[in-house]
Order: C-alpha cells, then sequence, then structure tokens
C-alpha cells in the first residue's frame, strides 16, 4: 500500500535540527502512494534544479520572481502556472536554475517570504514536464492516477471506474469540490467558468486541481514560521 | 523535532511543530478530517483505522526523542537541571542497548557541538552528568570525539577536490568546535594534558608556518586566532593558570603579517581617511583580548555550578589519547575550503555598525574585548552552520543571552531610552529622585516618567545594570557575514532573510507577551543599523553598496516597503542635481528595486512626493527619447508621442492592479511604428502581423521590398515633409522587426524568449545579415538582406540593443533581461551589451545602475567558455579605463585632492562635483570586478592598458595601485 521511501523516511541524526532544503510532506504524502516512482520521484526532487512556488498572488510576474531568485542561482526557466482555458496566472510556478544548488538555496532562504506582499510556499520539484504548467501534478492536473488511493477516496465504487482505472469526469467533480477551499471556491464564484462551451471531460478534470490545494504541507500552515504579520499589524517598523 | 512525552509549558518563542514529521503522513492533530472527501463519511471508520503513520522500530523513535530534548536542553533555563537530570538518565540507560541508538546519539551530539557551539557548556554537562551514572556512556562519548577531531587532522594531510555541502564550515572550524566540547569534557578524564598538548602544539604550528613565509599565511592567522578564541573554554573548566600563560607565551611570538597597504583597502568596509571608524583586523584583537580578559571569565556559563549537586563522590575518569596532528608541511600546503574556513583566505576585517557615538554609551561590548571576539565567533558558527535552517538560526539567535551571563546584557528588546536611563544609574544619577524634585514637568507626564524609571530601576537592581544589545551583537556578527569582502560566504539572499525573519518572529514574540514593558523590536535595530550605512555610504566600498540595496529592499519587501524615507528628504533636496553621489545611487537604486519587486503604485504610495522622481525609472532622457525617435518617425510625431505617453506614465495610478508590465510601462504607447500619424503604419502593421503569425520569409521579404518602395515614393512625393523621410532605411527596418518582436512577447521573458524570439528568430538574422540557423531556409526570390560583413551588423545588433531599449525605456533593466535572452540566442554578443552600459557620457549605466552590475556579472559566470569571460572583462576595463580619462578631461584638473579626495561638502552640487563622484564610481567599480573575478582577469594587459590609456598620472597611479593591491593578493 505504501512504498518504501528509504532516507527520506529515516530520522536524520546528522544534524541537530532539521533541514529546510528537503522534500515536504506533501511530496513525501505523494511519493508514499506511489509505489513505483515515489523514491525515485524524491531523489529526483533533490537534484532536478527545479523548485515549485505555490501562494503567489495572480499578478506576480515572472520579472519580479527572477529579481527574487537570481539571488539563488542562476536562472534557466521560469514556467508562470496558467488557467488551462484563460492562459491567466493562477498563483504557482516553476522555476528551473541551471544547477541543483539553486533550487536548495531557493527553499532553505525564500520559502515563507513575501514577492507583492504574500508569503510564497516553496518545494522541491521532481522536475518540470511540458503539460505541468496547468496544474502542479505531473499530468498537469492535481490528481494521483487512481489507482493508488481509489479505495481510499472511492472505496466501494470501484464500478465507476472504467477500464483504465480511472474514473469517470462526474466522479471527479464531486471530488474536486470536496477537495476543494474556501478560497478556492471564492474564486469560482467570482471568475464563473463558461458552462456553455463544451469541455471534454479530461479538461474538467484538472478544473478543480489547477492550483495546489489542502494538501499543502503541514509544517507550513501554523504561524510556526516566521509568522505572518498582516498588513495593519506591520510592526512600527524601524521607526 | 516531535513533541516530546512529557509537555512542557510553551515559551513565546516555542515553534516546536514547524518541521515536516519524519514519518510523514501525521497530520497536525488539529485537522484530521481535512482530507476526507465529503462523499466518503459513511467510510470514515474505515478513513480512521488507517495507519496514521508508519510506526518505526523502538530503537529510532527512542533516539529520535533523546534527541529532541537534549536539542533543547537549555533553552528553558529554569528547568535547565531537572532536564539534564532526565535526559542524562535516559542516554545513560539506552546508549549500551543498541548500537543503532548509540551511534545516533553521539552522531547527534556532535551534530549540536558543530551547529549549535552557544552550547557547548550544556553539551558538557549532559555529558559529565551521563557519565556520573553510566561511565561506559562518558568512555563512548569521548572515543567518538577523539575519533573525529582525528579523522580531521588526517583530512589536512590528504589535498581533495571534494565539493563541500554548503553548511560544512570546514576542517579547521570543525575541529575547532569539537576540541571546544572535547577541553569542557576534559575533567572526565585521568589527564586533560592531551588537550592542553593539542592546543599548545596548534599553536606552535601557527607560528612555525608563518615564520617561515614573508607574507601572510591565512591558515596559520586562523589556527592562531581558533586556538586562542577556544582557550578560555579550557580555563573555565579547568583554572590552569599555568597552561594558560605557556598559551599566550607561545602566541606572542606569533608573527602578524600584515598584508600591504594597497591591499588592505580591498578587504576594508569603510575606505578613505573619514571613515566612521578605524577598520580592525580579527586576528590582531585576540591576543590582547585574552591579556586583557578578567580570568573569572563571568562572560560563559559557570559548568561546575551546574553540575556540582549531581557530582558523585567518586568519578570514573578516562583515558584520553593524544591526536596525531598533521605537521607542518601539510598545513602549509593546505587550501582553505568551508563557508567558515574560507573568511580567512584573506585579511578579515571586523564590521562595527553600532557605534557608541550614536548614543553616547556603549550599546555593545568594545569591538576588541574578548567577549565581542567570543559572541561574534559564536554567533557566525551557528549562522553558517545551520544555514539549512533559518528558522532555527533565528530562534538561537534571539535567544543567545540564555547560553551566556545574561546579566551582562539588557533585557531583550530593551529600548534606547532605557539603555539612557540605565547609563545615567550607572554613574550614579539618582533618575527617580531628580524626577520627584524637577518642578517644570506636568504632573501627568512626571507621573508616568517616575513610573518608567522605577520599572528601570528595579531591573538595576535586579542586577541588570548593562546598556549592552544582545540583538545588535548578534545582527553585527550577521551583517559582518553578509558584508564579507571579497564575498559573502553563502549568497547574501539567505543573510537578508535570517534578518528579516528574526525581525518577524521577534515582532511576534512581543505581540505574544503583551505585558512586557520592553516593546523595542529587532526591526528598530535593523533600522538603526540601516541608518548607519546610509551615513556613511560614500565611505562604503562599492561592492558593499550594491549588497546594502539589495539587503535594505529585501528587508522592506517583507515589511509592506514601509520606511520613514521623510527623515532624507533633505539630503535629497541638497543633492538633487547629482546623479552619481553615493546618495542618489541608494535612492535610485532602492526605491528601483523596490518597484521591480512589486509595482510602481505600491511603492508611489510609500514614499513622500520628493522621492517621486525616483518612480521613473527610465535610462533615456526626454532628449534622448526624442532624437531617437526623430530619426524614425520625424521630430513632429516624436515630439507629440512623448508629450502623450509622459502624461499618461505620470498618472501612476490609473494602471489597474493587475496590469502586467506591458500595461505599466505603456510599451505599446512606445511602439510608434503602430501610431496613425506615422505615414507608413498600414504596411507596418502588415509586417508585424507577418511577424506575429509566422508567415513565411518570402512573404516577409516581399513586405518589406514593398515598405522600401512606398518609402522611395512617398519620400519623393513630399519634398521637405520630413515625416516621410526614412534617413536609415536600414536601421528602421531593424528596430521595426526587433520591436515587434518585443511586442509579440511583452507579456513575460518566458514569451520573449521561448516564444517571440522562436517565432521571429530567422526574420531577426535575415535583417541583422546573419547566416540562417540551420535548418531554416534560406533562398528567397528578390532577397534583400545580403549576408554582411562583421562590421556591418555590429552596427545592426547596436540598432538592436538601442531599439529594445527606447521600448522598454519605461522599465530599461526588462529591456535588458530581454537583450539577456536575445544574447543568449545569439543574435547579439555580451560585449555589446557592455559597451551598451556605457553608451551613455553623462550617466553610465555601469557605475549607476545595481542590475547592470548584476547583468554583468551573470555573464561573465555564465558565458560559454572561459576565453569569453575573459574578453568580456577586457572590454569592461578598456571602456572604464576610456572613460576614466574622459571624466578627467571634463573635469578639467587632475590634482590630487581633485581626483582621489572624497566629497566631503556636498553643499556645492556642482558640475565638478559630479564628475569627481563619477571618477569615484569608474575607480571603485573597478576595484570591485577586479577583485571579484581577479581569477579571469588578465592583469598583465589591464597593466598595459591601464598605462597607455589614463593620461592623467595620479589617477594612473591611483589605479595601478588597485590593481596592483588585488594581484598580490590573488596569486
Amino acid at each position: 500500500m505504501s512504498s518504501d521511501l528509504r532516507e527520506f523516511d529515516t530520522p536524520n541524526f546528522k544534524n541537530s535540527t532539521f533541514r529546510l532544503d528537503r522534500p515536504s510532506s506533501y511530496l513525501l504524502n505523494k511519493a508514499r502512494r506511489d509505489e513505483i516512482n515515489g523514491y525515485s520521484n524524491l531523489k529526483k526532487s533533490m537534484s532536478s534544479s527545479t523548485v515549485y512556488i505555490g501562494k503567489l498572488s495572480f499578478d506576480t510576474t515572472e520579472e519580479q520572481l527572477f529579481e527574487l531568485f537570481s539571488n539563488c542561482g542562476t536562472i534557466v526557466r521560469i514556467i508562470m502556472g496558467l488557467d488551462k482555458h484563460k492562459l491567466t496566472p493562477t498563483g504557482f510556478c516553476f522555476i528551473i536554475f541551471s544547477t541543483p544548488s539553486g533550487a536548495l538555496n531557493s527553499i532553505k532562504y525564500l520559502n515563507k517570504t513575501k514577492v507583492n506582499g504574500r508569503s510564497m510556499e516553496i518545494d522541491l520539484d521532481p522536475g518540470f514536464e511540458e503539460g505541468r504548467q496547468f496544474g502542479r501534478g505531473a499530468d498537469g492536473g492535481q490528481r494521483q492516477p487512481q489507482q493508488q488511493y481509489g479505495h481510499r477516496y472511492e472505496h466501494g465504487r470501484r464500478d465507476a471506474f472504467d477500464r483504465n482505472g480511472r474514473s469517470g469526469y462526474r466522479n471527479t467533480r464531486g471530488r474536486a469540490r470536496g477537495r476543494n477551499t474556501y478560497r478556492e471556491r471564492q474564486r469560482h464564484q467570482t471568475v464563473p467558468q463558461n458552462r456553455e462551451n463544451y469541455l471534454p471531460p479530461q479538461h474538467q478534470e484538472s478544473q478543480g486541481y489547477s492550483e495546489r490545494q489542502s494538501e499543502m504541507p503541514p509544517h507550513l500552515m501554523g504561524e510556526d514560521f516566521a509568522p505572518n504579520v498582516s498588513q495593519q499589524e506591520l510592526p512600527p517598523h524601524l521607526r | 523535532m516531535e513533541e516530546p512525552p512529557h509537555k512542557r509549558k510553551r515559551s513565546v518563542s516555542d515553534d516546536e511543530g514547524y518541521e515536516p514529521s519524519l514519518a510523514a503522513s501525521s497530520e497536525p492533530s488539529g485537522r484530521p478530517l481535512a482530507e476526507v472527501p465529503s462523499g466518503a463519511h459513511q467510510h470514515s471508520e474505515l478513513w480512521t483505522k488507517r495507519p496514521r503513520r508508519a510506526l518505526l522500530p523502538r530503537e529510532v523513535e527512542l533516539a529520535k526523542n533523546i534527541c529532541a530534548e537534549i536539542g533543547k536542553i537549555g533553552e528553558y533555563p529554569q528547568q535547565l537541571s531537572l532536564d539534564l537530570e532526565n535526559v542524562s538518565n535516559s542516554i545513560a540507560q539506552e546508549i549500551d542497548s543498541d548500537d543503532f541508538l548509540r551511534n545516533s546519539l553521539l552522531e547527534f551530539l556532535l551534530a549540536l557541538t558543530v551547529e549549535q557551539p552557544q552550547k557547548v557548556f550544556i553539551v558538557g554537562a549532559l555529558v559529565q552528568l551521563t557519565n556520573f551514572k553510566n561511565p561506559k556512556a562518558g568512555q563512548y562519548i569521548l572515543e567518538y570525539l577523539h575519533s573525529q577531531v582525528q579523522s580531521l587532522f588526517e583530512h589536512i594531510k590528504v589535498a581533495s577536490d571534494d565539493v563541500l555541502e554548503s553548511s560544512e564550515c570546514g576542517v579547521i572550524t570543525r575541529i575547532k568546535l569539537i576540541l571546544r566540547l572535547v577541553a569542557v569534557l576534559s575533567p572526565m578524564m585521568v589527564s586533560d594534558d592531551p588537550i592542553t598538548k593539542t592546543y599548545e602544539q596548534l599553536l606552535e604550528l601557527a607560528v612555525e608556518i608563518q615564520e617561515k613565509s614573508v607574507q601572510r599565511v591565512a591558515v596559520a592567522q586562523m589556527l592562531y586566532f581558533n586556538v586562542l578564541v577556544s582557550v578560555p573554554y579550557h580555563f573555565a573548566v579547568q583554572r590552569d593558570e599555568a597552561f594558560w600563560d605557556r598559551i599566550l607565551e607561545v602566541a606572542r611570538k606569533f608573527k602578524l603579517v600584515d598584508v600591504s597597504e594597497e591591499s588592505q583597502t580591498n578587504y576594508r568596509h569603510f575606505k578613505s581617511t573619514n571613515r566612521p571608524y578605524e577598520a580592525k583586523e580579527l586576528v590582531k584583537l585576540i591576543l590582547p583580548a585574552l591579556e586583557a580578559v578578567d580570568k573569572g571569565l563571568p562572560y560563559l556559563v559557570d559548568l561546575h555550578q551546574i553540575i556540582k549537586s549531581h557530582e558523585p563522590e567518586d568519578v570514573e575518569r578516562h583515558q584520553f589519547q593524544q591526536f596525531n596532528i598533521p605537521s607542518c608541511e601539510y598545513w602549509a600546503s593546505y587550501d582553505l575550503k568551508g563557508n567558515i574556513d574560507s573568511l580567512w583566505k584573506y585579511p578579515r576585517y571586523v564590521l562595527e555598525c553600532f557605534l557608541p557615538s550614536d548614543t553616547g554609551f556603549d550599546t555593545v561590548p568594545p569591538v576588541d574585548s574578548y567577549l565581542s571576539i567570543i559572541l561574534r565567533d559564536v554567533t557566525q558558527d551557528i549562522v553558517q552552520n545551520m544555514e539549512f535552517n533559518r528558522v532555527t538560526v533565528s530562534r538561537q539567535i534571539l535567544s543567545l543571552n540564555v547560553f551566556f551571563n545574561e546579566k551582562l546584557f539588557s533585557k531583550p528588546n530593551s529600548s534606547i531610552d532605557k539603555l539612557t536611563i540605565l547609563n545615567n544609574l550607572n554613574s550614579g544619577v539618582d533618575l527617580i529622585s531628580s524626577l520627584e524634585n524637577n518642578e517644570e514637568l506636568d504632573p501627568d507626564i512626571k507621573a508616568s516618567m517616575i513610573q518608567s524609571a522605577t520599572y528601570v530601576q528595579q531591573e538595576f537592581d535586579q542586577g541588570y545594570t548593562s546598556t549592552w544589545k544582545m540583538e545588535q551583537v548578534v545582527t553585527e556578527a550577521v551583517l559582518d557575514l553578509m558584508f564579507h569582502l571579497p564575498e559573502a560566504p553563502t549568497p547574501a539572499v539567505y543573510y537578508q532573510m535570517l534578518l528579516a525573519d528574526t525581525c518577524g518572529r521577534d515582532w511576534a514574540n512581543v505581540r505574544r507577551a503583551p505585558d512586557s514593558e520592553d516593546k523595542v523590536t529587532f526591526a528598530k535595530v535593523l533600522g538603526t543599523a540601516i541608518r548607519f550605512f546610509y551615513s556613511n555610504f560614500k565611505y562604503l566600498d562599492f561592492e558593499l553598496r550594491e549588497r546594502f540595496v539589495l539587503w535594505m529592499t529585501a528587508q522592506l519587501s517583507n515589511f509592506g516597503f514601509d520606511w520613514q524615507w521623510t527623515e532624507w528628504v533633505d539630503d535629497l533636496n541638497t543633492l538633487d542635481k547629482l546623479f552619481y553621489h553615493p546618495t542618489i545611487y541608494l535612492f535610485r537604486n532602492i526605491i528601483g528595486r523596490e518597484i521591480r519587486l512589486s509595482t510602481p503604485r505600491t511603492i508611489k504610495a510609500t514614499l513622500p512626493p520628493e522621492f517621486h522622481r525616483f518612480l521613473r525609472l527610465s535610462l533615456w532622457d526626454k532628449r534622448q527619447v526624442i532624437n531617437f525617435d526623430s530619426k524614425l518617425f520625424g521630430t513632429k510625431l516624436a515630439e507629440s508621442a512623448y508629450e502623450a505617453n509622459y502624461a499618461a506614465e505620470e498618472n501612476i495610478e490609473a494602471v489597474t492592479e493587475d496590469a502586467g508590465n506591458a500595461e505599466i510601462y505603456h510599451i505599446v504607447d512606445q511602439y510608434l511604428f503602430n501610431n496613425e500619424e506615422h505615414p507608413y503604419h498600414e504596411l507596418c502593421h502588415s509586417i508585424y502581423t507577418n511577424i506575429q503569425e509566422g508567415e513565411s520569409l518570402q512573404q516577409f521579404n516581399d513586405l518589406i521590398v514593398l515598405l522600401k518602395e512606398q518609402i522611395a515614393k512617398e519620400s519623393s512625393g513630399h519634398p521637405g515633409a520630413e515625416e516621410y523621410l526614412i534617413g536609415n532605411i536600414d536601421c528602421y527596418i531593424v528596430t521595426l522587426v526587433i520591436q515587434s518582436t518585443c511586442i509579440i512577447g511583452s507579456r513575460s521573458l518566458s514569451v520573449v524568449e521561448s516564444g517571440a524570439l522562436e517565432l521571429c528568430g530567422a526574420k531577426l538574422r535575415k535583417v541583422l545579415g546573419l547566416p540562417a540557423a540551420e535548418g531554416e531556409h534560406e533562398d528567397l526570390e528578390n532577397d534583400q538582406f545580403p549576408l554582411l560583413k562583421a562590421e556591418e551588423v555590429a552596427e545592426r545588433q547596436k540598432w538592436l540593443i538601442d531599439g529594445v531599449l527606447r521600448l522598454w525605456n519605461n522599465e530599461p533593466r526588462i529591456g535588458y533581461l530581454i537583450l539577456e535572452r536575445i544574447k543568449n540566442k545569439g543574435f547579439i554578443s555580451a560585449t555589446q551589451l557592455v559597451d551598451s552600459f556605457f553608451a551613455n557620457n553623462e550617466s553610465l549605466t555601469m557605475i549607476s545602475q545595481v542590475y547592470a552590475s548584476e547583468l554583468f556579472d551573470r555573464m561573465v559566470t555564465s558565458s560559454a567558455s572561459e576565453a569569453e569571460s575573459k574578453d568580456l572583462l577586457q572590454t569592461f576595463y578598456s571602456k572604464i579605463i576610456e572613460h576614466i580619462d574622459l571624466l578627467i578631461e571634463k573635469l578639467g584638473d587632475d590634482r590630487e585632492e581633485m581626483i582621489l579626495g572624497t566629497v566631503e561638502t556636498e553643499e556645492s552640487a556642482d558640475q565638478d562635483t559630479e564628475l569627481r563622484w563619477g571618477l569615484h564610481g569608474c575607480f571603485e567599480i573597478m576595484r570591485s570586478k577586479a577583485r571579484k573575478f581577479a581569477s579571469l582577469t588578465n592583469f598583465e594587459q589591464l597593466g598595459e592598458r591601464i598605462e597607455g590609456g589614463v593620461r592623467s598620472e595620479v589617477a594612473r597611479r591611483y589605479v595601478a595601485a588597485i590593481v596592483n593591491g588585488i594581484v598580490t593578493q590573488a596569486c
């Protein structure tokens, strides 16, 4: 049921505190569910020179990210995450550096720091592939391949799967809704999808997943990191 | 680490739980059902039965828990004794039970020693307590430490080219830190001779190595410093006066060799004779500091006091073997590596930024005192060795007081006002009674003043008499690393974010403890530091100016860009006319980078009106823009378009919040080929469409034929009408094609790079006269684009660069980023970009814009071959020399005081002042780049160029001295 993540699952005694330049528990969870490639994907994420950045404001530009991240290493490419239909930014991106140290530096030094007034969430990534600009997951969607976790979520509903082991369009919508965060729902309200257009099911699948959802690594959720100070509560900064 | 089995009260600075749990899938307890899909509630039983995480084997679980406990000991001083007792019990019991457990514990203890050296006495106490309970455990630990140190010594003997991990401090620093623990553990040994002998031997080695050389030997200085800085740790536990005297005796034999005066300047933070303080070399401070030290060592935790109550009557002591230390030759040829060791490669000067001159009393320990040295040393070791976790670092440096004698410092977050009162109390002023006797004060104010004075008096009576602020000590230590010359040991962004994080953490702590009287946050300490650098900015090293700009903007961008700009308005008014002056450089670059990190709209709201002019980022002024446009579109259109655009650009608030860069900077409005006033705009639009739609090269060629015909026809049809006449059709076409490409790619950098430039590549090559790329079709009918000679191509490439810079004149840094991509695709060369940094004689981009300098560095470090980098540098040096000469010529006065003196009287913001600062910028950027790229610089060639290129004798000698200073150290 779960795969062996070897060194990633072993406590580290070589350092007196944990290392920030390691896969987040989001990646670990994902890898654990993936018996075939889980471990190798983690290995890859350590050496791919690529980082995933989430929680950006929609108006964050490539040039802003360049200004910030070029301090961590030589940037080869910035890939902005886009809405599949409107091709507008959706608040995440990938940055590919020329060496792995660039990626490790950015997760060590810049995770949770602010760009455009919002804290970024940076994670390692096994490597960019075409299509993923529409979603963090391997195929540009957030979902995992169904056969790996179908029994967790869809227990007893295997009849709903087609022969490929992939669920049909209706199921995923239901699931997608279940996993939507508040913010995401809000966004859907303000930006209604054009439902008159016929959209093929496989496109719909990624609808709810064009952005990373609730699987945010737990350590990044609380106030425990350098705590967020909201605009009103700014320190009497340097006054 | 995981929540410990027994819970303790959470402290305000406690941040357990921010780590991703090791056995991953455990959810934070608050939200276990977050992932349950709504449709699966009926299966929730099944859901909850899913094992939340893989169970770790018992010994792993145990090791984890014990290590987590060890890591926290000492952070809560009130329960130190209890913690030591509990944890040493666990270790004593378990260390024998399992190999894995033992190895993990040993590894962890070592990691703690190296990464958190402030805890060395606590770790020492823990190990000794464990030893009382289980002597075998003590034995294991000593043996382990011995083997670790010995293997580090072996490392000195093998010349290896291992690439160290970024958090590796280097062999010598590791030896220093582990030996420190060994010294602290010496009461566990039958005899401490191996320790004292090791220190003596290392120090004698240092003396010997330095003795053999007339030049400064980095390894020797580092050994000398490391031994001396650690000796008090041994003295604190052993009180061995004889050894102390012996060590100092040997140390006095050490020859402190200076590098030449020319070289020293390269490693000092502040230049000029008016610098804020006399630069002190770290290595020279340690011996006098030890000679003057209070041998009671009140700074350090009293280890004996801690373990006294636990000590049994009969302690089992262990044998400790002497180390086998490599001989002199090995050390002499050892190449310093690692992020702390390499700090010693060049003379290491101490940065001071909290000088007593600001407050009238010391807020940090005197820089030449042992306390100051050891605090800096420990802080820097923490910062570098835990570079992989800035969260823990910021937590540790905020609570550093706890691990030293707390009463040597004022309470955390004390304000300068409070420190002033303390200072008065120290000098015997009875503040309360003098307040009470003061008749002039308003009774309410008086009451509140008396209240705070009473409060301070209470603290004073408790023993908090010091005016030293630990926050300033750690900030200074971090800034010392960030501003280390020639380069910071880790990317500067680490220190920037570490300080910003610490600010945020500190502020959160203050908010969580609302009752506390001390509300001055860490941010204020940074504010003081920023102001210090601001007021001494013109003496600061050129490269450090760049680093300062990056730091300040990073800091502000994490706190809403909030800064008291108004206090600098007066300076701005005085210097307003100047361009090269360091203060103006600072304003320009800080505001420019703030905009780059956000938007002009956001930044405008944070600035007083006086500073609004810096919101304009353009490189070309009105005259230059109109000049450029007139050549292509005639003066009339050029002028009217400029006026219309200028008004639109002024109205920053009109830009919507979600606008992209193209809209913010009105890119399309700069594209005059499409302007309806332009007679050829329809044909230009067809060409634009041709490029955008990726239509064939033949069609493109035919459109160009058409354009040329139309221009010929119309200009002869309208004799004298300027707008019909195109002076240089080739330039017109190159500009049209490149600006069209930029418009097509204006959405973002990657659209330019992988979209527009791919799409337009063949056409660009055609108009530049370059040969077609592989796989491109090149046989055209009636081909308008012959292959051109190199110099003709170069001219067109220059037009191309100008075309991009003109289009993006409102945000030239994006223009340059686009040009960098164009260069990467081979359409232009890096040297041409360097040329463009010097294109404008009145305002040299190279010395006035941080982004130009950054782009230059990127091009040098990432060019395809070493030869290319060298070429690029040579181009840069020639250009700088050329401009030094030009500036002196304009100055018309090459007396030494004009050329070299720092300009002190800025009231006369005249042309001469401007030129002198320009000259200063050229000298200093030359120093900065030659120092940074010493290994890529052909100094011989550079020397010749200086000899032949700089006519003024004074300047020639000065430039040659800069270069000499670098050469001698680089060799």
